[in-house]
Order: structure tokens, then sequence, then C-alpha cells
């Protein structure tokens, strides 16, 4: 239960670090928060020659607004910085603000976002867990983080691990890249050679596998912000205990037309689903069913029924019929967490007990 | 490498190779032997401590990470005229049977409680569920983080 020996640099700079990594590539791995990667290392699973610990880094801590939605173009500049420990409500983001890409991205099902979108929050590679307990912004993004956060790990695990780091490990069940994935999430991925953006749907590959390069470092993951009448969230999912990983776990985000006639027709729908194979994945035909139409518990039963359809179960998992019910259930309970969020905070606790959340803002 | 570090309110300087754990370096040579290991991979919370004020699990981190940190042990928790709060819990519940889980817990909820002093019984549930106690007393773990809770709040009515 000793980690094997390896050499250990902890860069000061982020070009430091990216031509260490673009010199030892494979033989290297990169710590951030380290709770994924020093059981691998204690278990000796994963053998490094050398360890670039990043947390050296100057910057990647923050957790930041942006104007710019993670969706198409990217302007350049912030709207604010939020800090670790926000206390008053960021300013909106500028009128207008990646609001012309809102029907381009607003594609049902598509690989952009579910639309709706008023600007990003930028969350640094050295951004734990612990920092998105809080809700780090007062729309339906940060209720949404805010729910999600405290079902990952337990709290001393969450004051270390990192929101990136869960992204470049890629567990199937992890809840950062089921949300990631629901959410239409970016990630920002450095190297020597320059820098590039990918979807966290082009990130993620296989169990523990991305499409990150050896050389690469992913250096942030930027979620859209949603305004506020127009989007809701649903998370969902079933662990044995609190802390543990999820056997299975369902987020959607739901976008209805907002303001004038028809405001309660929803127009964009992302359904994901996580325990059901190497990675979490979309369902793009039961969010399609959605579109056109008012979510009522009907709807949310219809999609549920689509989503089960559309899952390829997985072997080892249990029998067929029972993984597809499971989708259903938890589907159709996303959705109508996303209707009661829609306009305020789901109060009902994830497991069903009614109990309210403690650490809920709002 | 030397790296330099607090210990319960000591100085130490320490000569560790990369790969040696602060746990490891606590209880090796710092003296630092409240610090359980269980699992070595994070899932007990035995060997949990407080870097800068903050609950962590000490296997998984590296010593060298701890360098110029103030890491805080059960036996290094600040004190008044008795126990800390929950040290004096965990003593009035009888909250251990082997004991060997003790600093851990002590610790996770030293942290949590000065954070969410005002956590409900279901918080706690979920809270004392972070760590393991193989004897499986969790009943006298939970009488006592209440208590702490508890003693935490009359503290501030009066205070």
């Amino acid at each position: 239960m000793k980690p094997q020996s390896f050499e250990y640099v902890a860069p000061t700079t982020l070009d430091e670090a990216l031509d260490l990594l673009a010199e030892h590539a494979d033989a290297a791995s990169v710590l951030a928060g380290g709770q994924s990667l020093l059981p691998l290392l204690n278990l000796r699973l994963a053998r490094p020659e050398l360890l670039i610990d990043i947390n050296r880094l100057p910057g990647l801590d923050r957790l930041e607004l942006t104007a710019a939605s993670p969706v198409g173009p990217a302007p350049a500049g912030d709207a604010g910085q939020v800090g670790p420990a926000p206390a008053a409500p960021p300013e909106p983001a500028p009128a207008g603000a990646g609001g012309s890409g809102l029907e381009a991205a607003g594609g049902v099902g598509g690989a952009g976002s579910a639309g709706g979108v008023v600007g990003g929050l930028r969350v640094g590679a050295l951004v734990r867990h612990r920092a998105l307990e809080g809700a780090p912004e007062p729309g339906p993004l940060g209720r949404l983080l805010a729910r999600v956060a405290p079902r990952v790990g337990h709290p001393p695990i969450r004051n270390r691990g990192t929101v990136c780091g869960s992204l470049a490990h890629a567990d199937p069940a992890a809840e950062w890249c089921l949300v990631g994935l629901a959410a239409g999430a970016e990630v920002g991925l450095a190297s020597a050679a320059g820098s590039r953006r990918l979807t966290v749907d082009a990130l993620l590959d296989s169990p523990f596998a991305t499409d990150r390069r050896p050389d690469e470092l992913i250096t942030e993951v930027t979620f859209p912000r949603w305004a506020p009448a127009e989007v809701g969230c649903g998370f969902v999912e079933r662990a044995r205990t609190a802390g543990s990983f999820a056997q299975a776990a369902a987020c959607v985000v739901v976008r209805w037309a907002g303001p004038g006639a028809g405001a309660d027709d929803v127009v964009a729908v992302r359904i994901a689903v996580a325990g059901f194979g190497g990675r979490p994945v979309l369902l793009p035909g039961a969010a399609a069913a959605l579109v056109g139409r008012p979510l009522t518990g009907g709807q949310s039963a219809a999609a549920a029924a689509a989503a089960a359809a559309e899952i390829t179960p997985r072997d080892g998992a249990g029998p067929a019929g029972h993984q597809r019910a499971v989708v259903a259930a938890l589907v159709a309970d996303a959705l109508d967490r996303s209707a009661r969020d829609r306009g305020g905070p789901d109060r009902t606790d994830l497991n069903g007990a009614g109990r309210p959340r403690l650490d809920l803002a709002g | 490498m030397d790296i330099e570090l607090t210990v319960d309110g000591r100085p130490r300087r320490v000569a560790v190779e990369p790969r040696t754990t602060l746990a490891d370096a606590l209880r090796d040579q710092c003296d630092a032997t409240s610090v359980h290991l269980g699992c070595e991979q994070g899932a007990c919370g035995a060997c949990t401590v407080h870097l800068d004020g903050v609950a962590i699990r000490s296997c998984l981190l590296l010593a060298v990470q701890a360098a110029g940190c103030r890491v805080t042990t059960v036996a290094g928790l600040p004190v008044g005229p008795g126990l800390h709060p929950v040290q004096q819990a965990f003593a009035d519940r009888n909250a251990f049977q082997c004991g060997f889980c003790t600093p851990g817990f002590v610790m996770l909820l030293a942290a949590e409680l000065a954070d969410a002093p005002d956590l409900d019984d279901a918080g706690l549930v979920e809270l004392v569920s972070s760590n393991l106690c193989r004897c499986t007393g969790y009943q006298g773990i939970l009488a006592a983080a209440r208590d702490a809770r508890d003693a935490g709040a009359a503290g501030r009515a009066a205070g």
C-alpha cells in the first residue's frame, strides 16, 4: 500500500508545466487534488515515473463568471470574478452576451447546450468540489452545481478533489462527467503546442480514458449559465451510501420558451444518464419527445419510457429490463425536478426522503 | 526532499521521499501516532487531519505537498480549560469501542462543525458516514456528534 518511487516536480508557471508534459507525456501523471490519483498510486495501479504537481500554478484556482458561453465563438473577457466564497450575487452578464448563439446552440439533443445561455462559469483546474457547494452563481446552473457537489465523495475528499481532475479521470460514474455532459460544458486543454477546447461529450471516451493527449493539461471547464426564467435542471442519483459513486444517475436541463404566448412550452432538452456504459450518454430521442409542449407528469413519463428504450444495457449490471426500469425512474424523477427547479430551487432530497438539503443556497 | 511544516504547533523539518504520504511522514517522522492508517486509499477516514484548518485524508496527500503548511492532529486540537468539545462529547458518550477510528472521527467533526455549527441530525448522519468504524459503534458516535453540536450552540448562546 505504498506508491512506487517517482520523481516529483511542482512547477510554478503554466509554461514550465506544459514543457514537462511535452517532454514526459505518458510517463508523467498530473497531480491536482489527488483524491483519485493517490489511491491509484498507493495501490500501485498507477506507476508514473514523474508526478507533475500543478497546485502551485497561478490562477488555476479561479472560479469566475464569463460573458462568453461555452458554445460557439468565445469572445475574450470576463464578466467578473466570483472568487472562492461569493458573498453578493454577481453582476448580470452584459445584455446580449452570448445571446446571438442561443438559437444555434439550442438544438434539441444536439452537440450544443440546451440554449437560453447568458454566459459561462469557468472552473479552474484547482477549484475543489467544495467550492461549488455554495451555489457559485444565482441562476439554474448555480443551483445545479450546488445540488451535485455534495454528492461527490465526503467532505474531506471534496476539500481536496477538483472538478477538472474528476473530468480528466473519467470514472464512468463520476457526477461531474454526467453533469458536464448534460450541461454542454467545455474543457480548455493546453499544451506546449497550443490550446484547444472540447465539449465534455467529445472529451469522454471510455472508462478512465479521455481524448486528452498525454502532453495536454485540462486547465478549466466552463459551464453555460442560463436565464433564470427559462431553464430548470434536475439531477438524481442512486448510490449505496452518501459519498459513494453513483450506481446510476440522471441529469436533465430543460429550457422553456419564456415570456409570451406558449411560455410553458419546452423548446430544448438535454437528458444524460450514467451507470449504463463506459461513459455517461446523452439520450436525444427521449429529449426530442418533450419539445413543443408543456412539461407535464404525463410528458415526463413518456420521455422516461423513451429513455428506457434508448439506452444500451450494460453487461454485468443486472437484467436489461431492470436497467431500463432504473433509467425510466431516474429520468422521470429528474424531469419532475427540473420543472420544480424552474424559477427556484428544488429542495427535495435526492433520495426522495423529502429532507431539505442543508447546503443549498437560496 | 527536505520539507518544513508545522505539526500541532511545532515546526518540523523532515526528509521525505516524494512518494511518502503525509500520513506516513506524520507517524514515522513527526511522532504523530494518533494518525491511524486503516485503508490507505481514502475510504476509511482514520487518518483525517487538518491541513491549514481544513479536514483532509492524510493518506491521500503527499508529504511534499504539505510543505509550508500547518497540520493539526487530534493531539494538537486547541483546547480550552478542558477537552475540545468534540473530544468531551466522545468521552461522555463512550463513542468508541476499540478506538482505532476515533482520532479520524474527532478531526472530521471538529472541522465540519466549525464550518456548519447548525447541521441537523440527518446532516450529521451523512457527515459521520464519511468515516468507517469497523466496530460499528455509530450510534455512540452520532450521539457524541449531536452533543458536540448542541454544546457549541449552547456556548454561542451563552457567550
